[in-house]
């Protein structure tokens, strides 16, 4: 422990990070302090100011937070799919990518949600969602939707610059057939069909994807109720599918 | 009319055992929904109500853990589709919110015409009332009036206190007065609103066990930290807050939701409540009626 806190102090610029540390504080003492005395918040900041030194020299290692490392995925994203994801143990920030097979409410009504607690959660990392066409329409009117309360965040955090500044944000790719990428070592294929091959401007347009991970196992993800030579070139060897039945909205 | 929990979590962390806060009035032959979080689909089927039946949502405030299940409840409507009339009562910023959402269902609405003919974008159609300190309406027989409290910390008469605004509700009904904090902290208006009410619903919060939650859902700025601290502390009701609230107000029973607080915790809480509140206390679990 003396080592790290030497260690800390002896390099040179340690005092810059601390001054920084020191102004953002000021900053937002009034926040914290409401109208109470300057003095408090100078005592306050002092006492900070140990206690960020301290915790950054490893002192209260004890208390440090273990930074969760796990990475999810989540295939389709209907209403609840928080709570079930709490469910399984696992949190809302270790969900970086987002895959839509079709743009039906049971598959995108929890991505509301993820947006905004994302946002209200303060969760930092980037999120890409990959969908149908129609992806992005949905997740900016979602964005526009939430904009009230990233309005009333900022009014409340105006003094703060950098809380002042968040907003809802995602990385939206909207895939077509054959599409391939690789997220985490994983190689993603995709097939597009149509369950109405004759307009297909005006009907669905539904996403499979495949999976084909580092240790050789594979996984077909897929939605499509008809037929399609796409999805069925994509499942060539796949080693799990998943398909979902019964799907009362498809004719 | 019976009031049913949905969901009773406290904050936007999600939880496996609690439901995102979503909550009902209803009888047999209507249903008011009460905030609309994250799950409110799922949680009206294990209460046995369709969608049907409700016809009025009332939003306490556009926090997300209260509203994040808007837009499956609308798409569902949509794509269901339920015929019925919707109006949706909320703070100001409700109808900019619907709007939004409204918005991001249009590619599904392209989708639809070819697959659910009886489905047009009519059946998406809905009525938004923004409501204020004071607003009084009527649904049915039950008389409903709106009060702002202290869960948002704007200057009181500033034009951001306008804007935003999260608000308390109370159901006079034929047989039983209701009163629902919404999220509050320690609020006069609140207090008078809640006057010999039959039934207070309130929240309640335990500010280091939510800091706890917080930090281990994921790493959060230092500044963030001081800033959720001072939010529970004040924009929020303890369990002595809420036993004082409870007390002045003379109500009648006290239901406890917004719980983020572990078994032993709630033991803590009903023992701190009882020191200011004599009357019964419940610590409501997910699809309770009272």
């Amino acid at each position: 422990m003396k080592n790290k806190l030497s260690g800390v102090l002896r390099k040179k610029l340690w005092f810059i990070p601390i001054i920084i540390i020191v102004i953002r504080l000021a900053l937002i003492g009034g926040t914290i302090f409401g109208k109470n005395s300057l003095l408090i918040s100078v005592a306050a900041i002092v006492v900070l100011l140990v206690l960020v030194v301290t915790v950054q020299a490893g002192l209260f290692s004890g208390q440090k937070q273990q930074r969760d490392d796990t990475q999810s995925i989540l295939m389709d994203v209907g209403d609840g799919v928080a709570e079930q994801l709490a469910k399984v143990g696992l949190t809302l920030a270790s969900v970086h990518t987002i895959m839509i097979s079709h743009l039906d409410i049971e598959h995108t009504g929890g991505l509301y949600a993820i947006l905004g607690m994302r946002f209200q959660e303060r969760i930092t990392g980037e999120l890409t969602i990959y969908g149908p066409p129609g992806t992005q329409q949905m997740v900016d009117g979602m964005i526009a939707g939430l904009q009230p309360q990233v309005n009333c965040s900022q009014a409340m955090f105006a003094r703060i610059p950098i809380a002042a500044k968040r907003r809802v944000q995602a990385r939206v790719v909207e895939v077509a057939n054959d599409s391939t990428f690789t997220i985490e070592a994983i190689r993603i294929t995709t097939a597009s069909s149509t369950p109405d091959e004759t307009d297909n401007a005006a009907s669905a347009h539904v996403v499979s994807y495949r999976f084909d991970m580092p240790d050789t196992r594979s996984l077909l993800h897929t939605d499509d109720v008809v037929r399609s030579s796409n999805v069925e070139r994509l499942a060539q060897k796949v080693n799990l599918l998943t398909y979902t039945l019964n799907h009362r909205m498809m004719p | 009319m019976i009031f049913t929990t949905l969901g009773t979590m406290g904050g936007p962390v999600a939880n496996p055992q609690r439901s995102q806060p979503a909550h009902l009035l209803h009888n047999n032959k209507q249903a008011i929904l009460i905030d609309a979080g994250d799950g409110t689909i799922a949680q009206l089927t294990k209460a046995g109500v369709s969608l049907q039946a409700i016809h009025t949502i009332i939003l306490s405030h556009g926090h997300i853990d209260h509203t994040g299940g808007l837009f499956a409840v609308l798409g569902t409507r949509f794509q269901e589709p339920v015929a019925s009339e919707l109006t949706i009562y909320g703070p100001p910023g409700t109808q900019q919110m619907i709007d939004g959402i409204i918005a991001g269902l249009q590619p599904l609405i392209r989708t639809m015409p070819a697959r659910v003919p009886t489905s047009t974008p009519n059946a998406l159609q809905c009525n938004v009332i923004e409501i204020t300190d004071g607003s009084l309406f009527t649904i049915g027989s039950t008389r409903i009036t709106a009060a702002t409290n202290s869960h948002y910390s704007f200057k009181p008469g500033s034009k951001n206190a306008f804007l935003y605004q999260s608000l308390s509700y109370r159901f006079d009904m034929p047989d039983r007065s209701l009163v629902y904090t919404g999220d509050t902290g320690p609020s006069p208006n609140v207090e008078r609103l809640a006057h010999h009410a039959d039934l207070l619903v309130s929240e309640v919060i335990d500010p280091q066990a939510g800091m706890d939650k917080a930090r281990k859902s994921h790493r959060i700025p230092f500044y963030v930290k001081l800033i959720l601290m001072n939010h529970l502390k004040k924009q929020h009701l303890t369990a002595e807050a809420v036993g004082s609230l409870a007390q002045c107000a003379n109500v009648k029973a006290l239901v406890l939701i917004h719980n983020a607080l572990d078994t032993e915790d709630i033991a803590i809480a009903r023992r701190t409540i009882g020191l200011h509140y004599h009357g019964p206390i419940t610590f409501a679990s997910d699809l309770e009626s009272f």
